[in-house]
């Protein structure tokens, strides 16, 4: 047994230092040590070194232990003191132990120095231990409510922009659909009012953008909350695809929604909504005149699959990792340049992901692509209506 | 409704002008004011068929004057509805929560906003939620 020791012995006689020196060697541990007898000694070695232990007489002619104790305090060092002494009262036992001292020992009977030193080395690791572990709990505390104030002032700054950017548009977009008010604002030529569209058509385009960023930003700090309820994915695709159908004829493009009876869905149709729109309509913008968009909707019990497939540009391989990712619009320099925020994949990914979902891609540049949102569909509940349903 | 009297609460002037230029279009009479002061001097001296409310105008918010108005039987019969840049999610549930009638969100759509002015002259507190 070698267990190397550290030890301050505050003795003024060296007779008795050698004493204790040889007993702990007997105890096994391989002592490194620096002697001291006054209170300045004392405190340049805790300050120079790094001690385990600090064993101290009780009395000596210019120190004693508990000035020794005082020192150590000082120094915020939290060692253990035991006292080696010649035989002293009971009452000066008791002061020395209130005084912080950790064990009392008399020096005939330094038999029992070793088991000192071991329970009390072992009780200042345990110290040790939960001091780091509170600081470890404090730091993590202090993380979690930085974290909290960030993610609080993040949604208000959010909330304040937003709240910004909609006042003026509010006039931007209100006062260009007055213009067109023929009773109001008196009749416009062909240029005008071809002019008045295209303020219109971006001030529409910005509110998009701002209601994109929001709601991504909302389902990023996890405060979307989906408000789920049993619906009928049919009747909200048909309703979807007659929304998006004007837009289709407009570009010249063939839509054809087939959906067949589907079993109930529990999700939230405002979302499902949003994510199917999200999909048509970026098939028709990517689609030439001429061509066409397909809605399939299946099941096969366990999910919902729809598959938005269209005859549009396509994406190429090297360009479909980034597909999804927030702001990443595939541009060909040298194609047609298309509207859009960049934000509407990532927003449907994410959606689609809330309702434990996946959406994946398959494309062939310059031939078109099949996005398909698969969704999870509740087990199947035998004898139940959906109103008994939860 | 005919023409009916509109209590306008908003701080904006160019938002201010517009909604005056749509209800006066549709031939109503607008009661302008871009503070709550002003508005209070308006309800003094009348009571309004509807009462449209900007929620962060100066002298303490559209929810101050709500609460007034609601306090005041004077207007128990009279729909206020919020007019609001505020359009988190949420402000639409927390504003009605509060008692608001109606709740749009700015940028309003002005045949939307024209339709919703309508709905509450004719249905009163009662007009359905579009």
């Amino acid at each position: 047994m070698n267990w190397p020791l550290r030890l301050l012995l505050v003795e003024d006689q060296e007779d008795d230092a050698a004493l204790v020196l040889l007993e702990l060697a007997r105890c096994g541990y391989q002592v490194m040590h620096s002697r001291v007898d006054t209170r300045a000694q004392m405190a340049a070695a805790l300050t120079s070194d790094t001690w385990d232990l600090v064993l101290s007489d009780y009395s000596m002619p210019s120190f004693s232990a508990l000035e020794a104790l005082a020192v150590l305090r000082g120094s915020g060092l939290d060692l253990p003191f035991i006292i080696v002494s010649g035989t002293i009262g009971e009452e000066t036992a008791v002061e020395s132990l209130r005084a912080g001292a950790h064990d009392f020992l008399v020096k005939d009977r330094l038999a029992r120095l070793g088991t000192a030193v071991e329970r009390e080395l072992r009780a200042a690791r345990d110290r040790a231990a939960q001091r780091e572990e509170e600081r470890r709990n404090g730091e993590l505390e202090l993380a979690r409510e930085n974290a909290e104030r960030l993610s609080r002032f993040k949604s208000q700054f959010l909330a304040n922009m937003s709240h910004e950017l909609r006042t003026p548009l509010n006039a931007i977009i209100g006062f260009s659909e007055v213009l067109q008010i023929e009773a109001i604002a008196g009749p416009l030529a062909e240029r005008q009012r071809q002019y008045v569209d295209h303020i219109l058509e971006s001030g529409r385009h910005l509110l998009r953008l701002i209601n994109d960023v929001l709601d991504l930003s909302s389902v990023e700090a996890g405060r979307i909350e989906l408000r789920r309820e049993w619906m009928a994915p049919k009747s909200l695709i048909d309703g979807v695809g007659a929304t998006v159908r004007p837009l289709a004829q407009k570009q010249g493009i063939v839509l054809t929604i087939r959906a067949a009876t589907l079993p109930p869905l529990f999700a939230d149709p405002v979302r499902i909504k949003q994510i199917l729109y999200n999909l048509l309509s970026n098939a028709i913008k990517f689609t030439p005149r001429g061509g066409s968009v397909l809605l399939d909707a299946s099941t096969d019990g366990a999910q919902l699959v729809v598959a938005v497939t269209d005859t549009g540009v396509g994406i190429s391989a090297e360009e479909l990792p980034r597909l999804f990712h927030e702001f990443e619009r595939i541009i060909e320099p040298t194609g047609p340049r298309f509207e859009g925020t960049g934000l509407g994949l990532a927003l449907t990914k994410r959606l689609v992901e809330e309702h434990g979902g996946t959406v994946t891609v398959v494309s062939t540049f310059g031939q078109g692509s099949t996005f398909t949102v698969s969704l999870p569909l509740p087990p199947p509940q035998p004898d139940t209506t959906m109103e008994a349903l939860p | 409704m005919s023409s009916a009297t509109i209590l306008l609460v908003e701080d904006h002037p160019l938002n201010l002008a517009l909604f005056r230029i749509l209800l006066e279009h549709t031939g109503h009479e607008v009661l302008e004011a871009t503070d709550l002061n002003q508005a209070r001097d308006h309800l003094a001296r009348g009571v309004p068929h509807l009462a449209l409310l900007d929620i962060n105008v100066p002298g303490g918010g559209g929810e101050v004057l709500l609460k007034e108005m609601r306090a005041d039987p004077r207007f128990d019969g009279v729909p206020i509805v919020a007019v609001t840049a505020m359009a988190m999610s949420g402000d639409r549930e927390r504003l009605l929560a509060v008692g608001f009638d109606g709740y749009v969100s700015k940028p309003v759509d002005t045949r939307g906003f024209a339709a919703l002015v309508e709905r509450f002259l004719v249905n009163g507190r009662n007009a359905p939620q579009p």
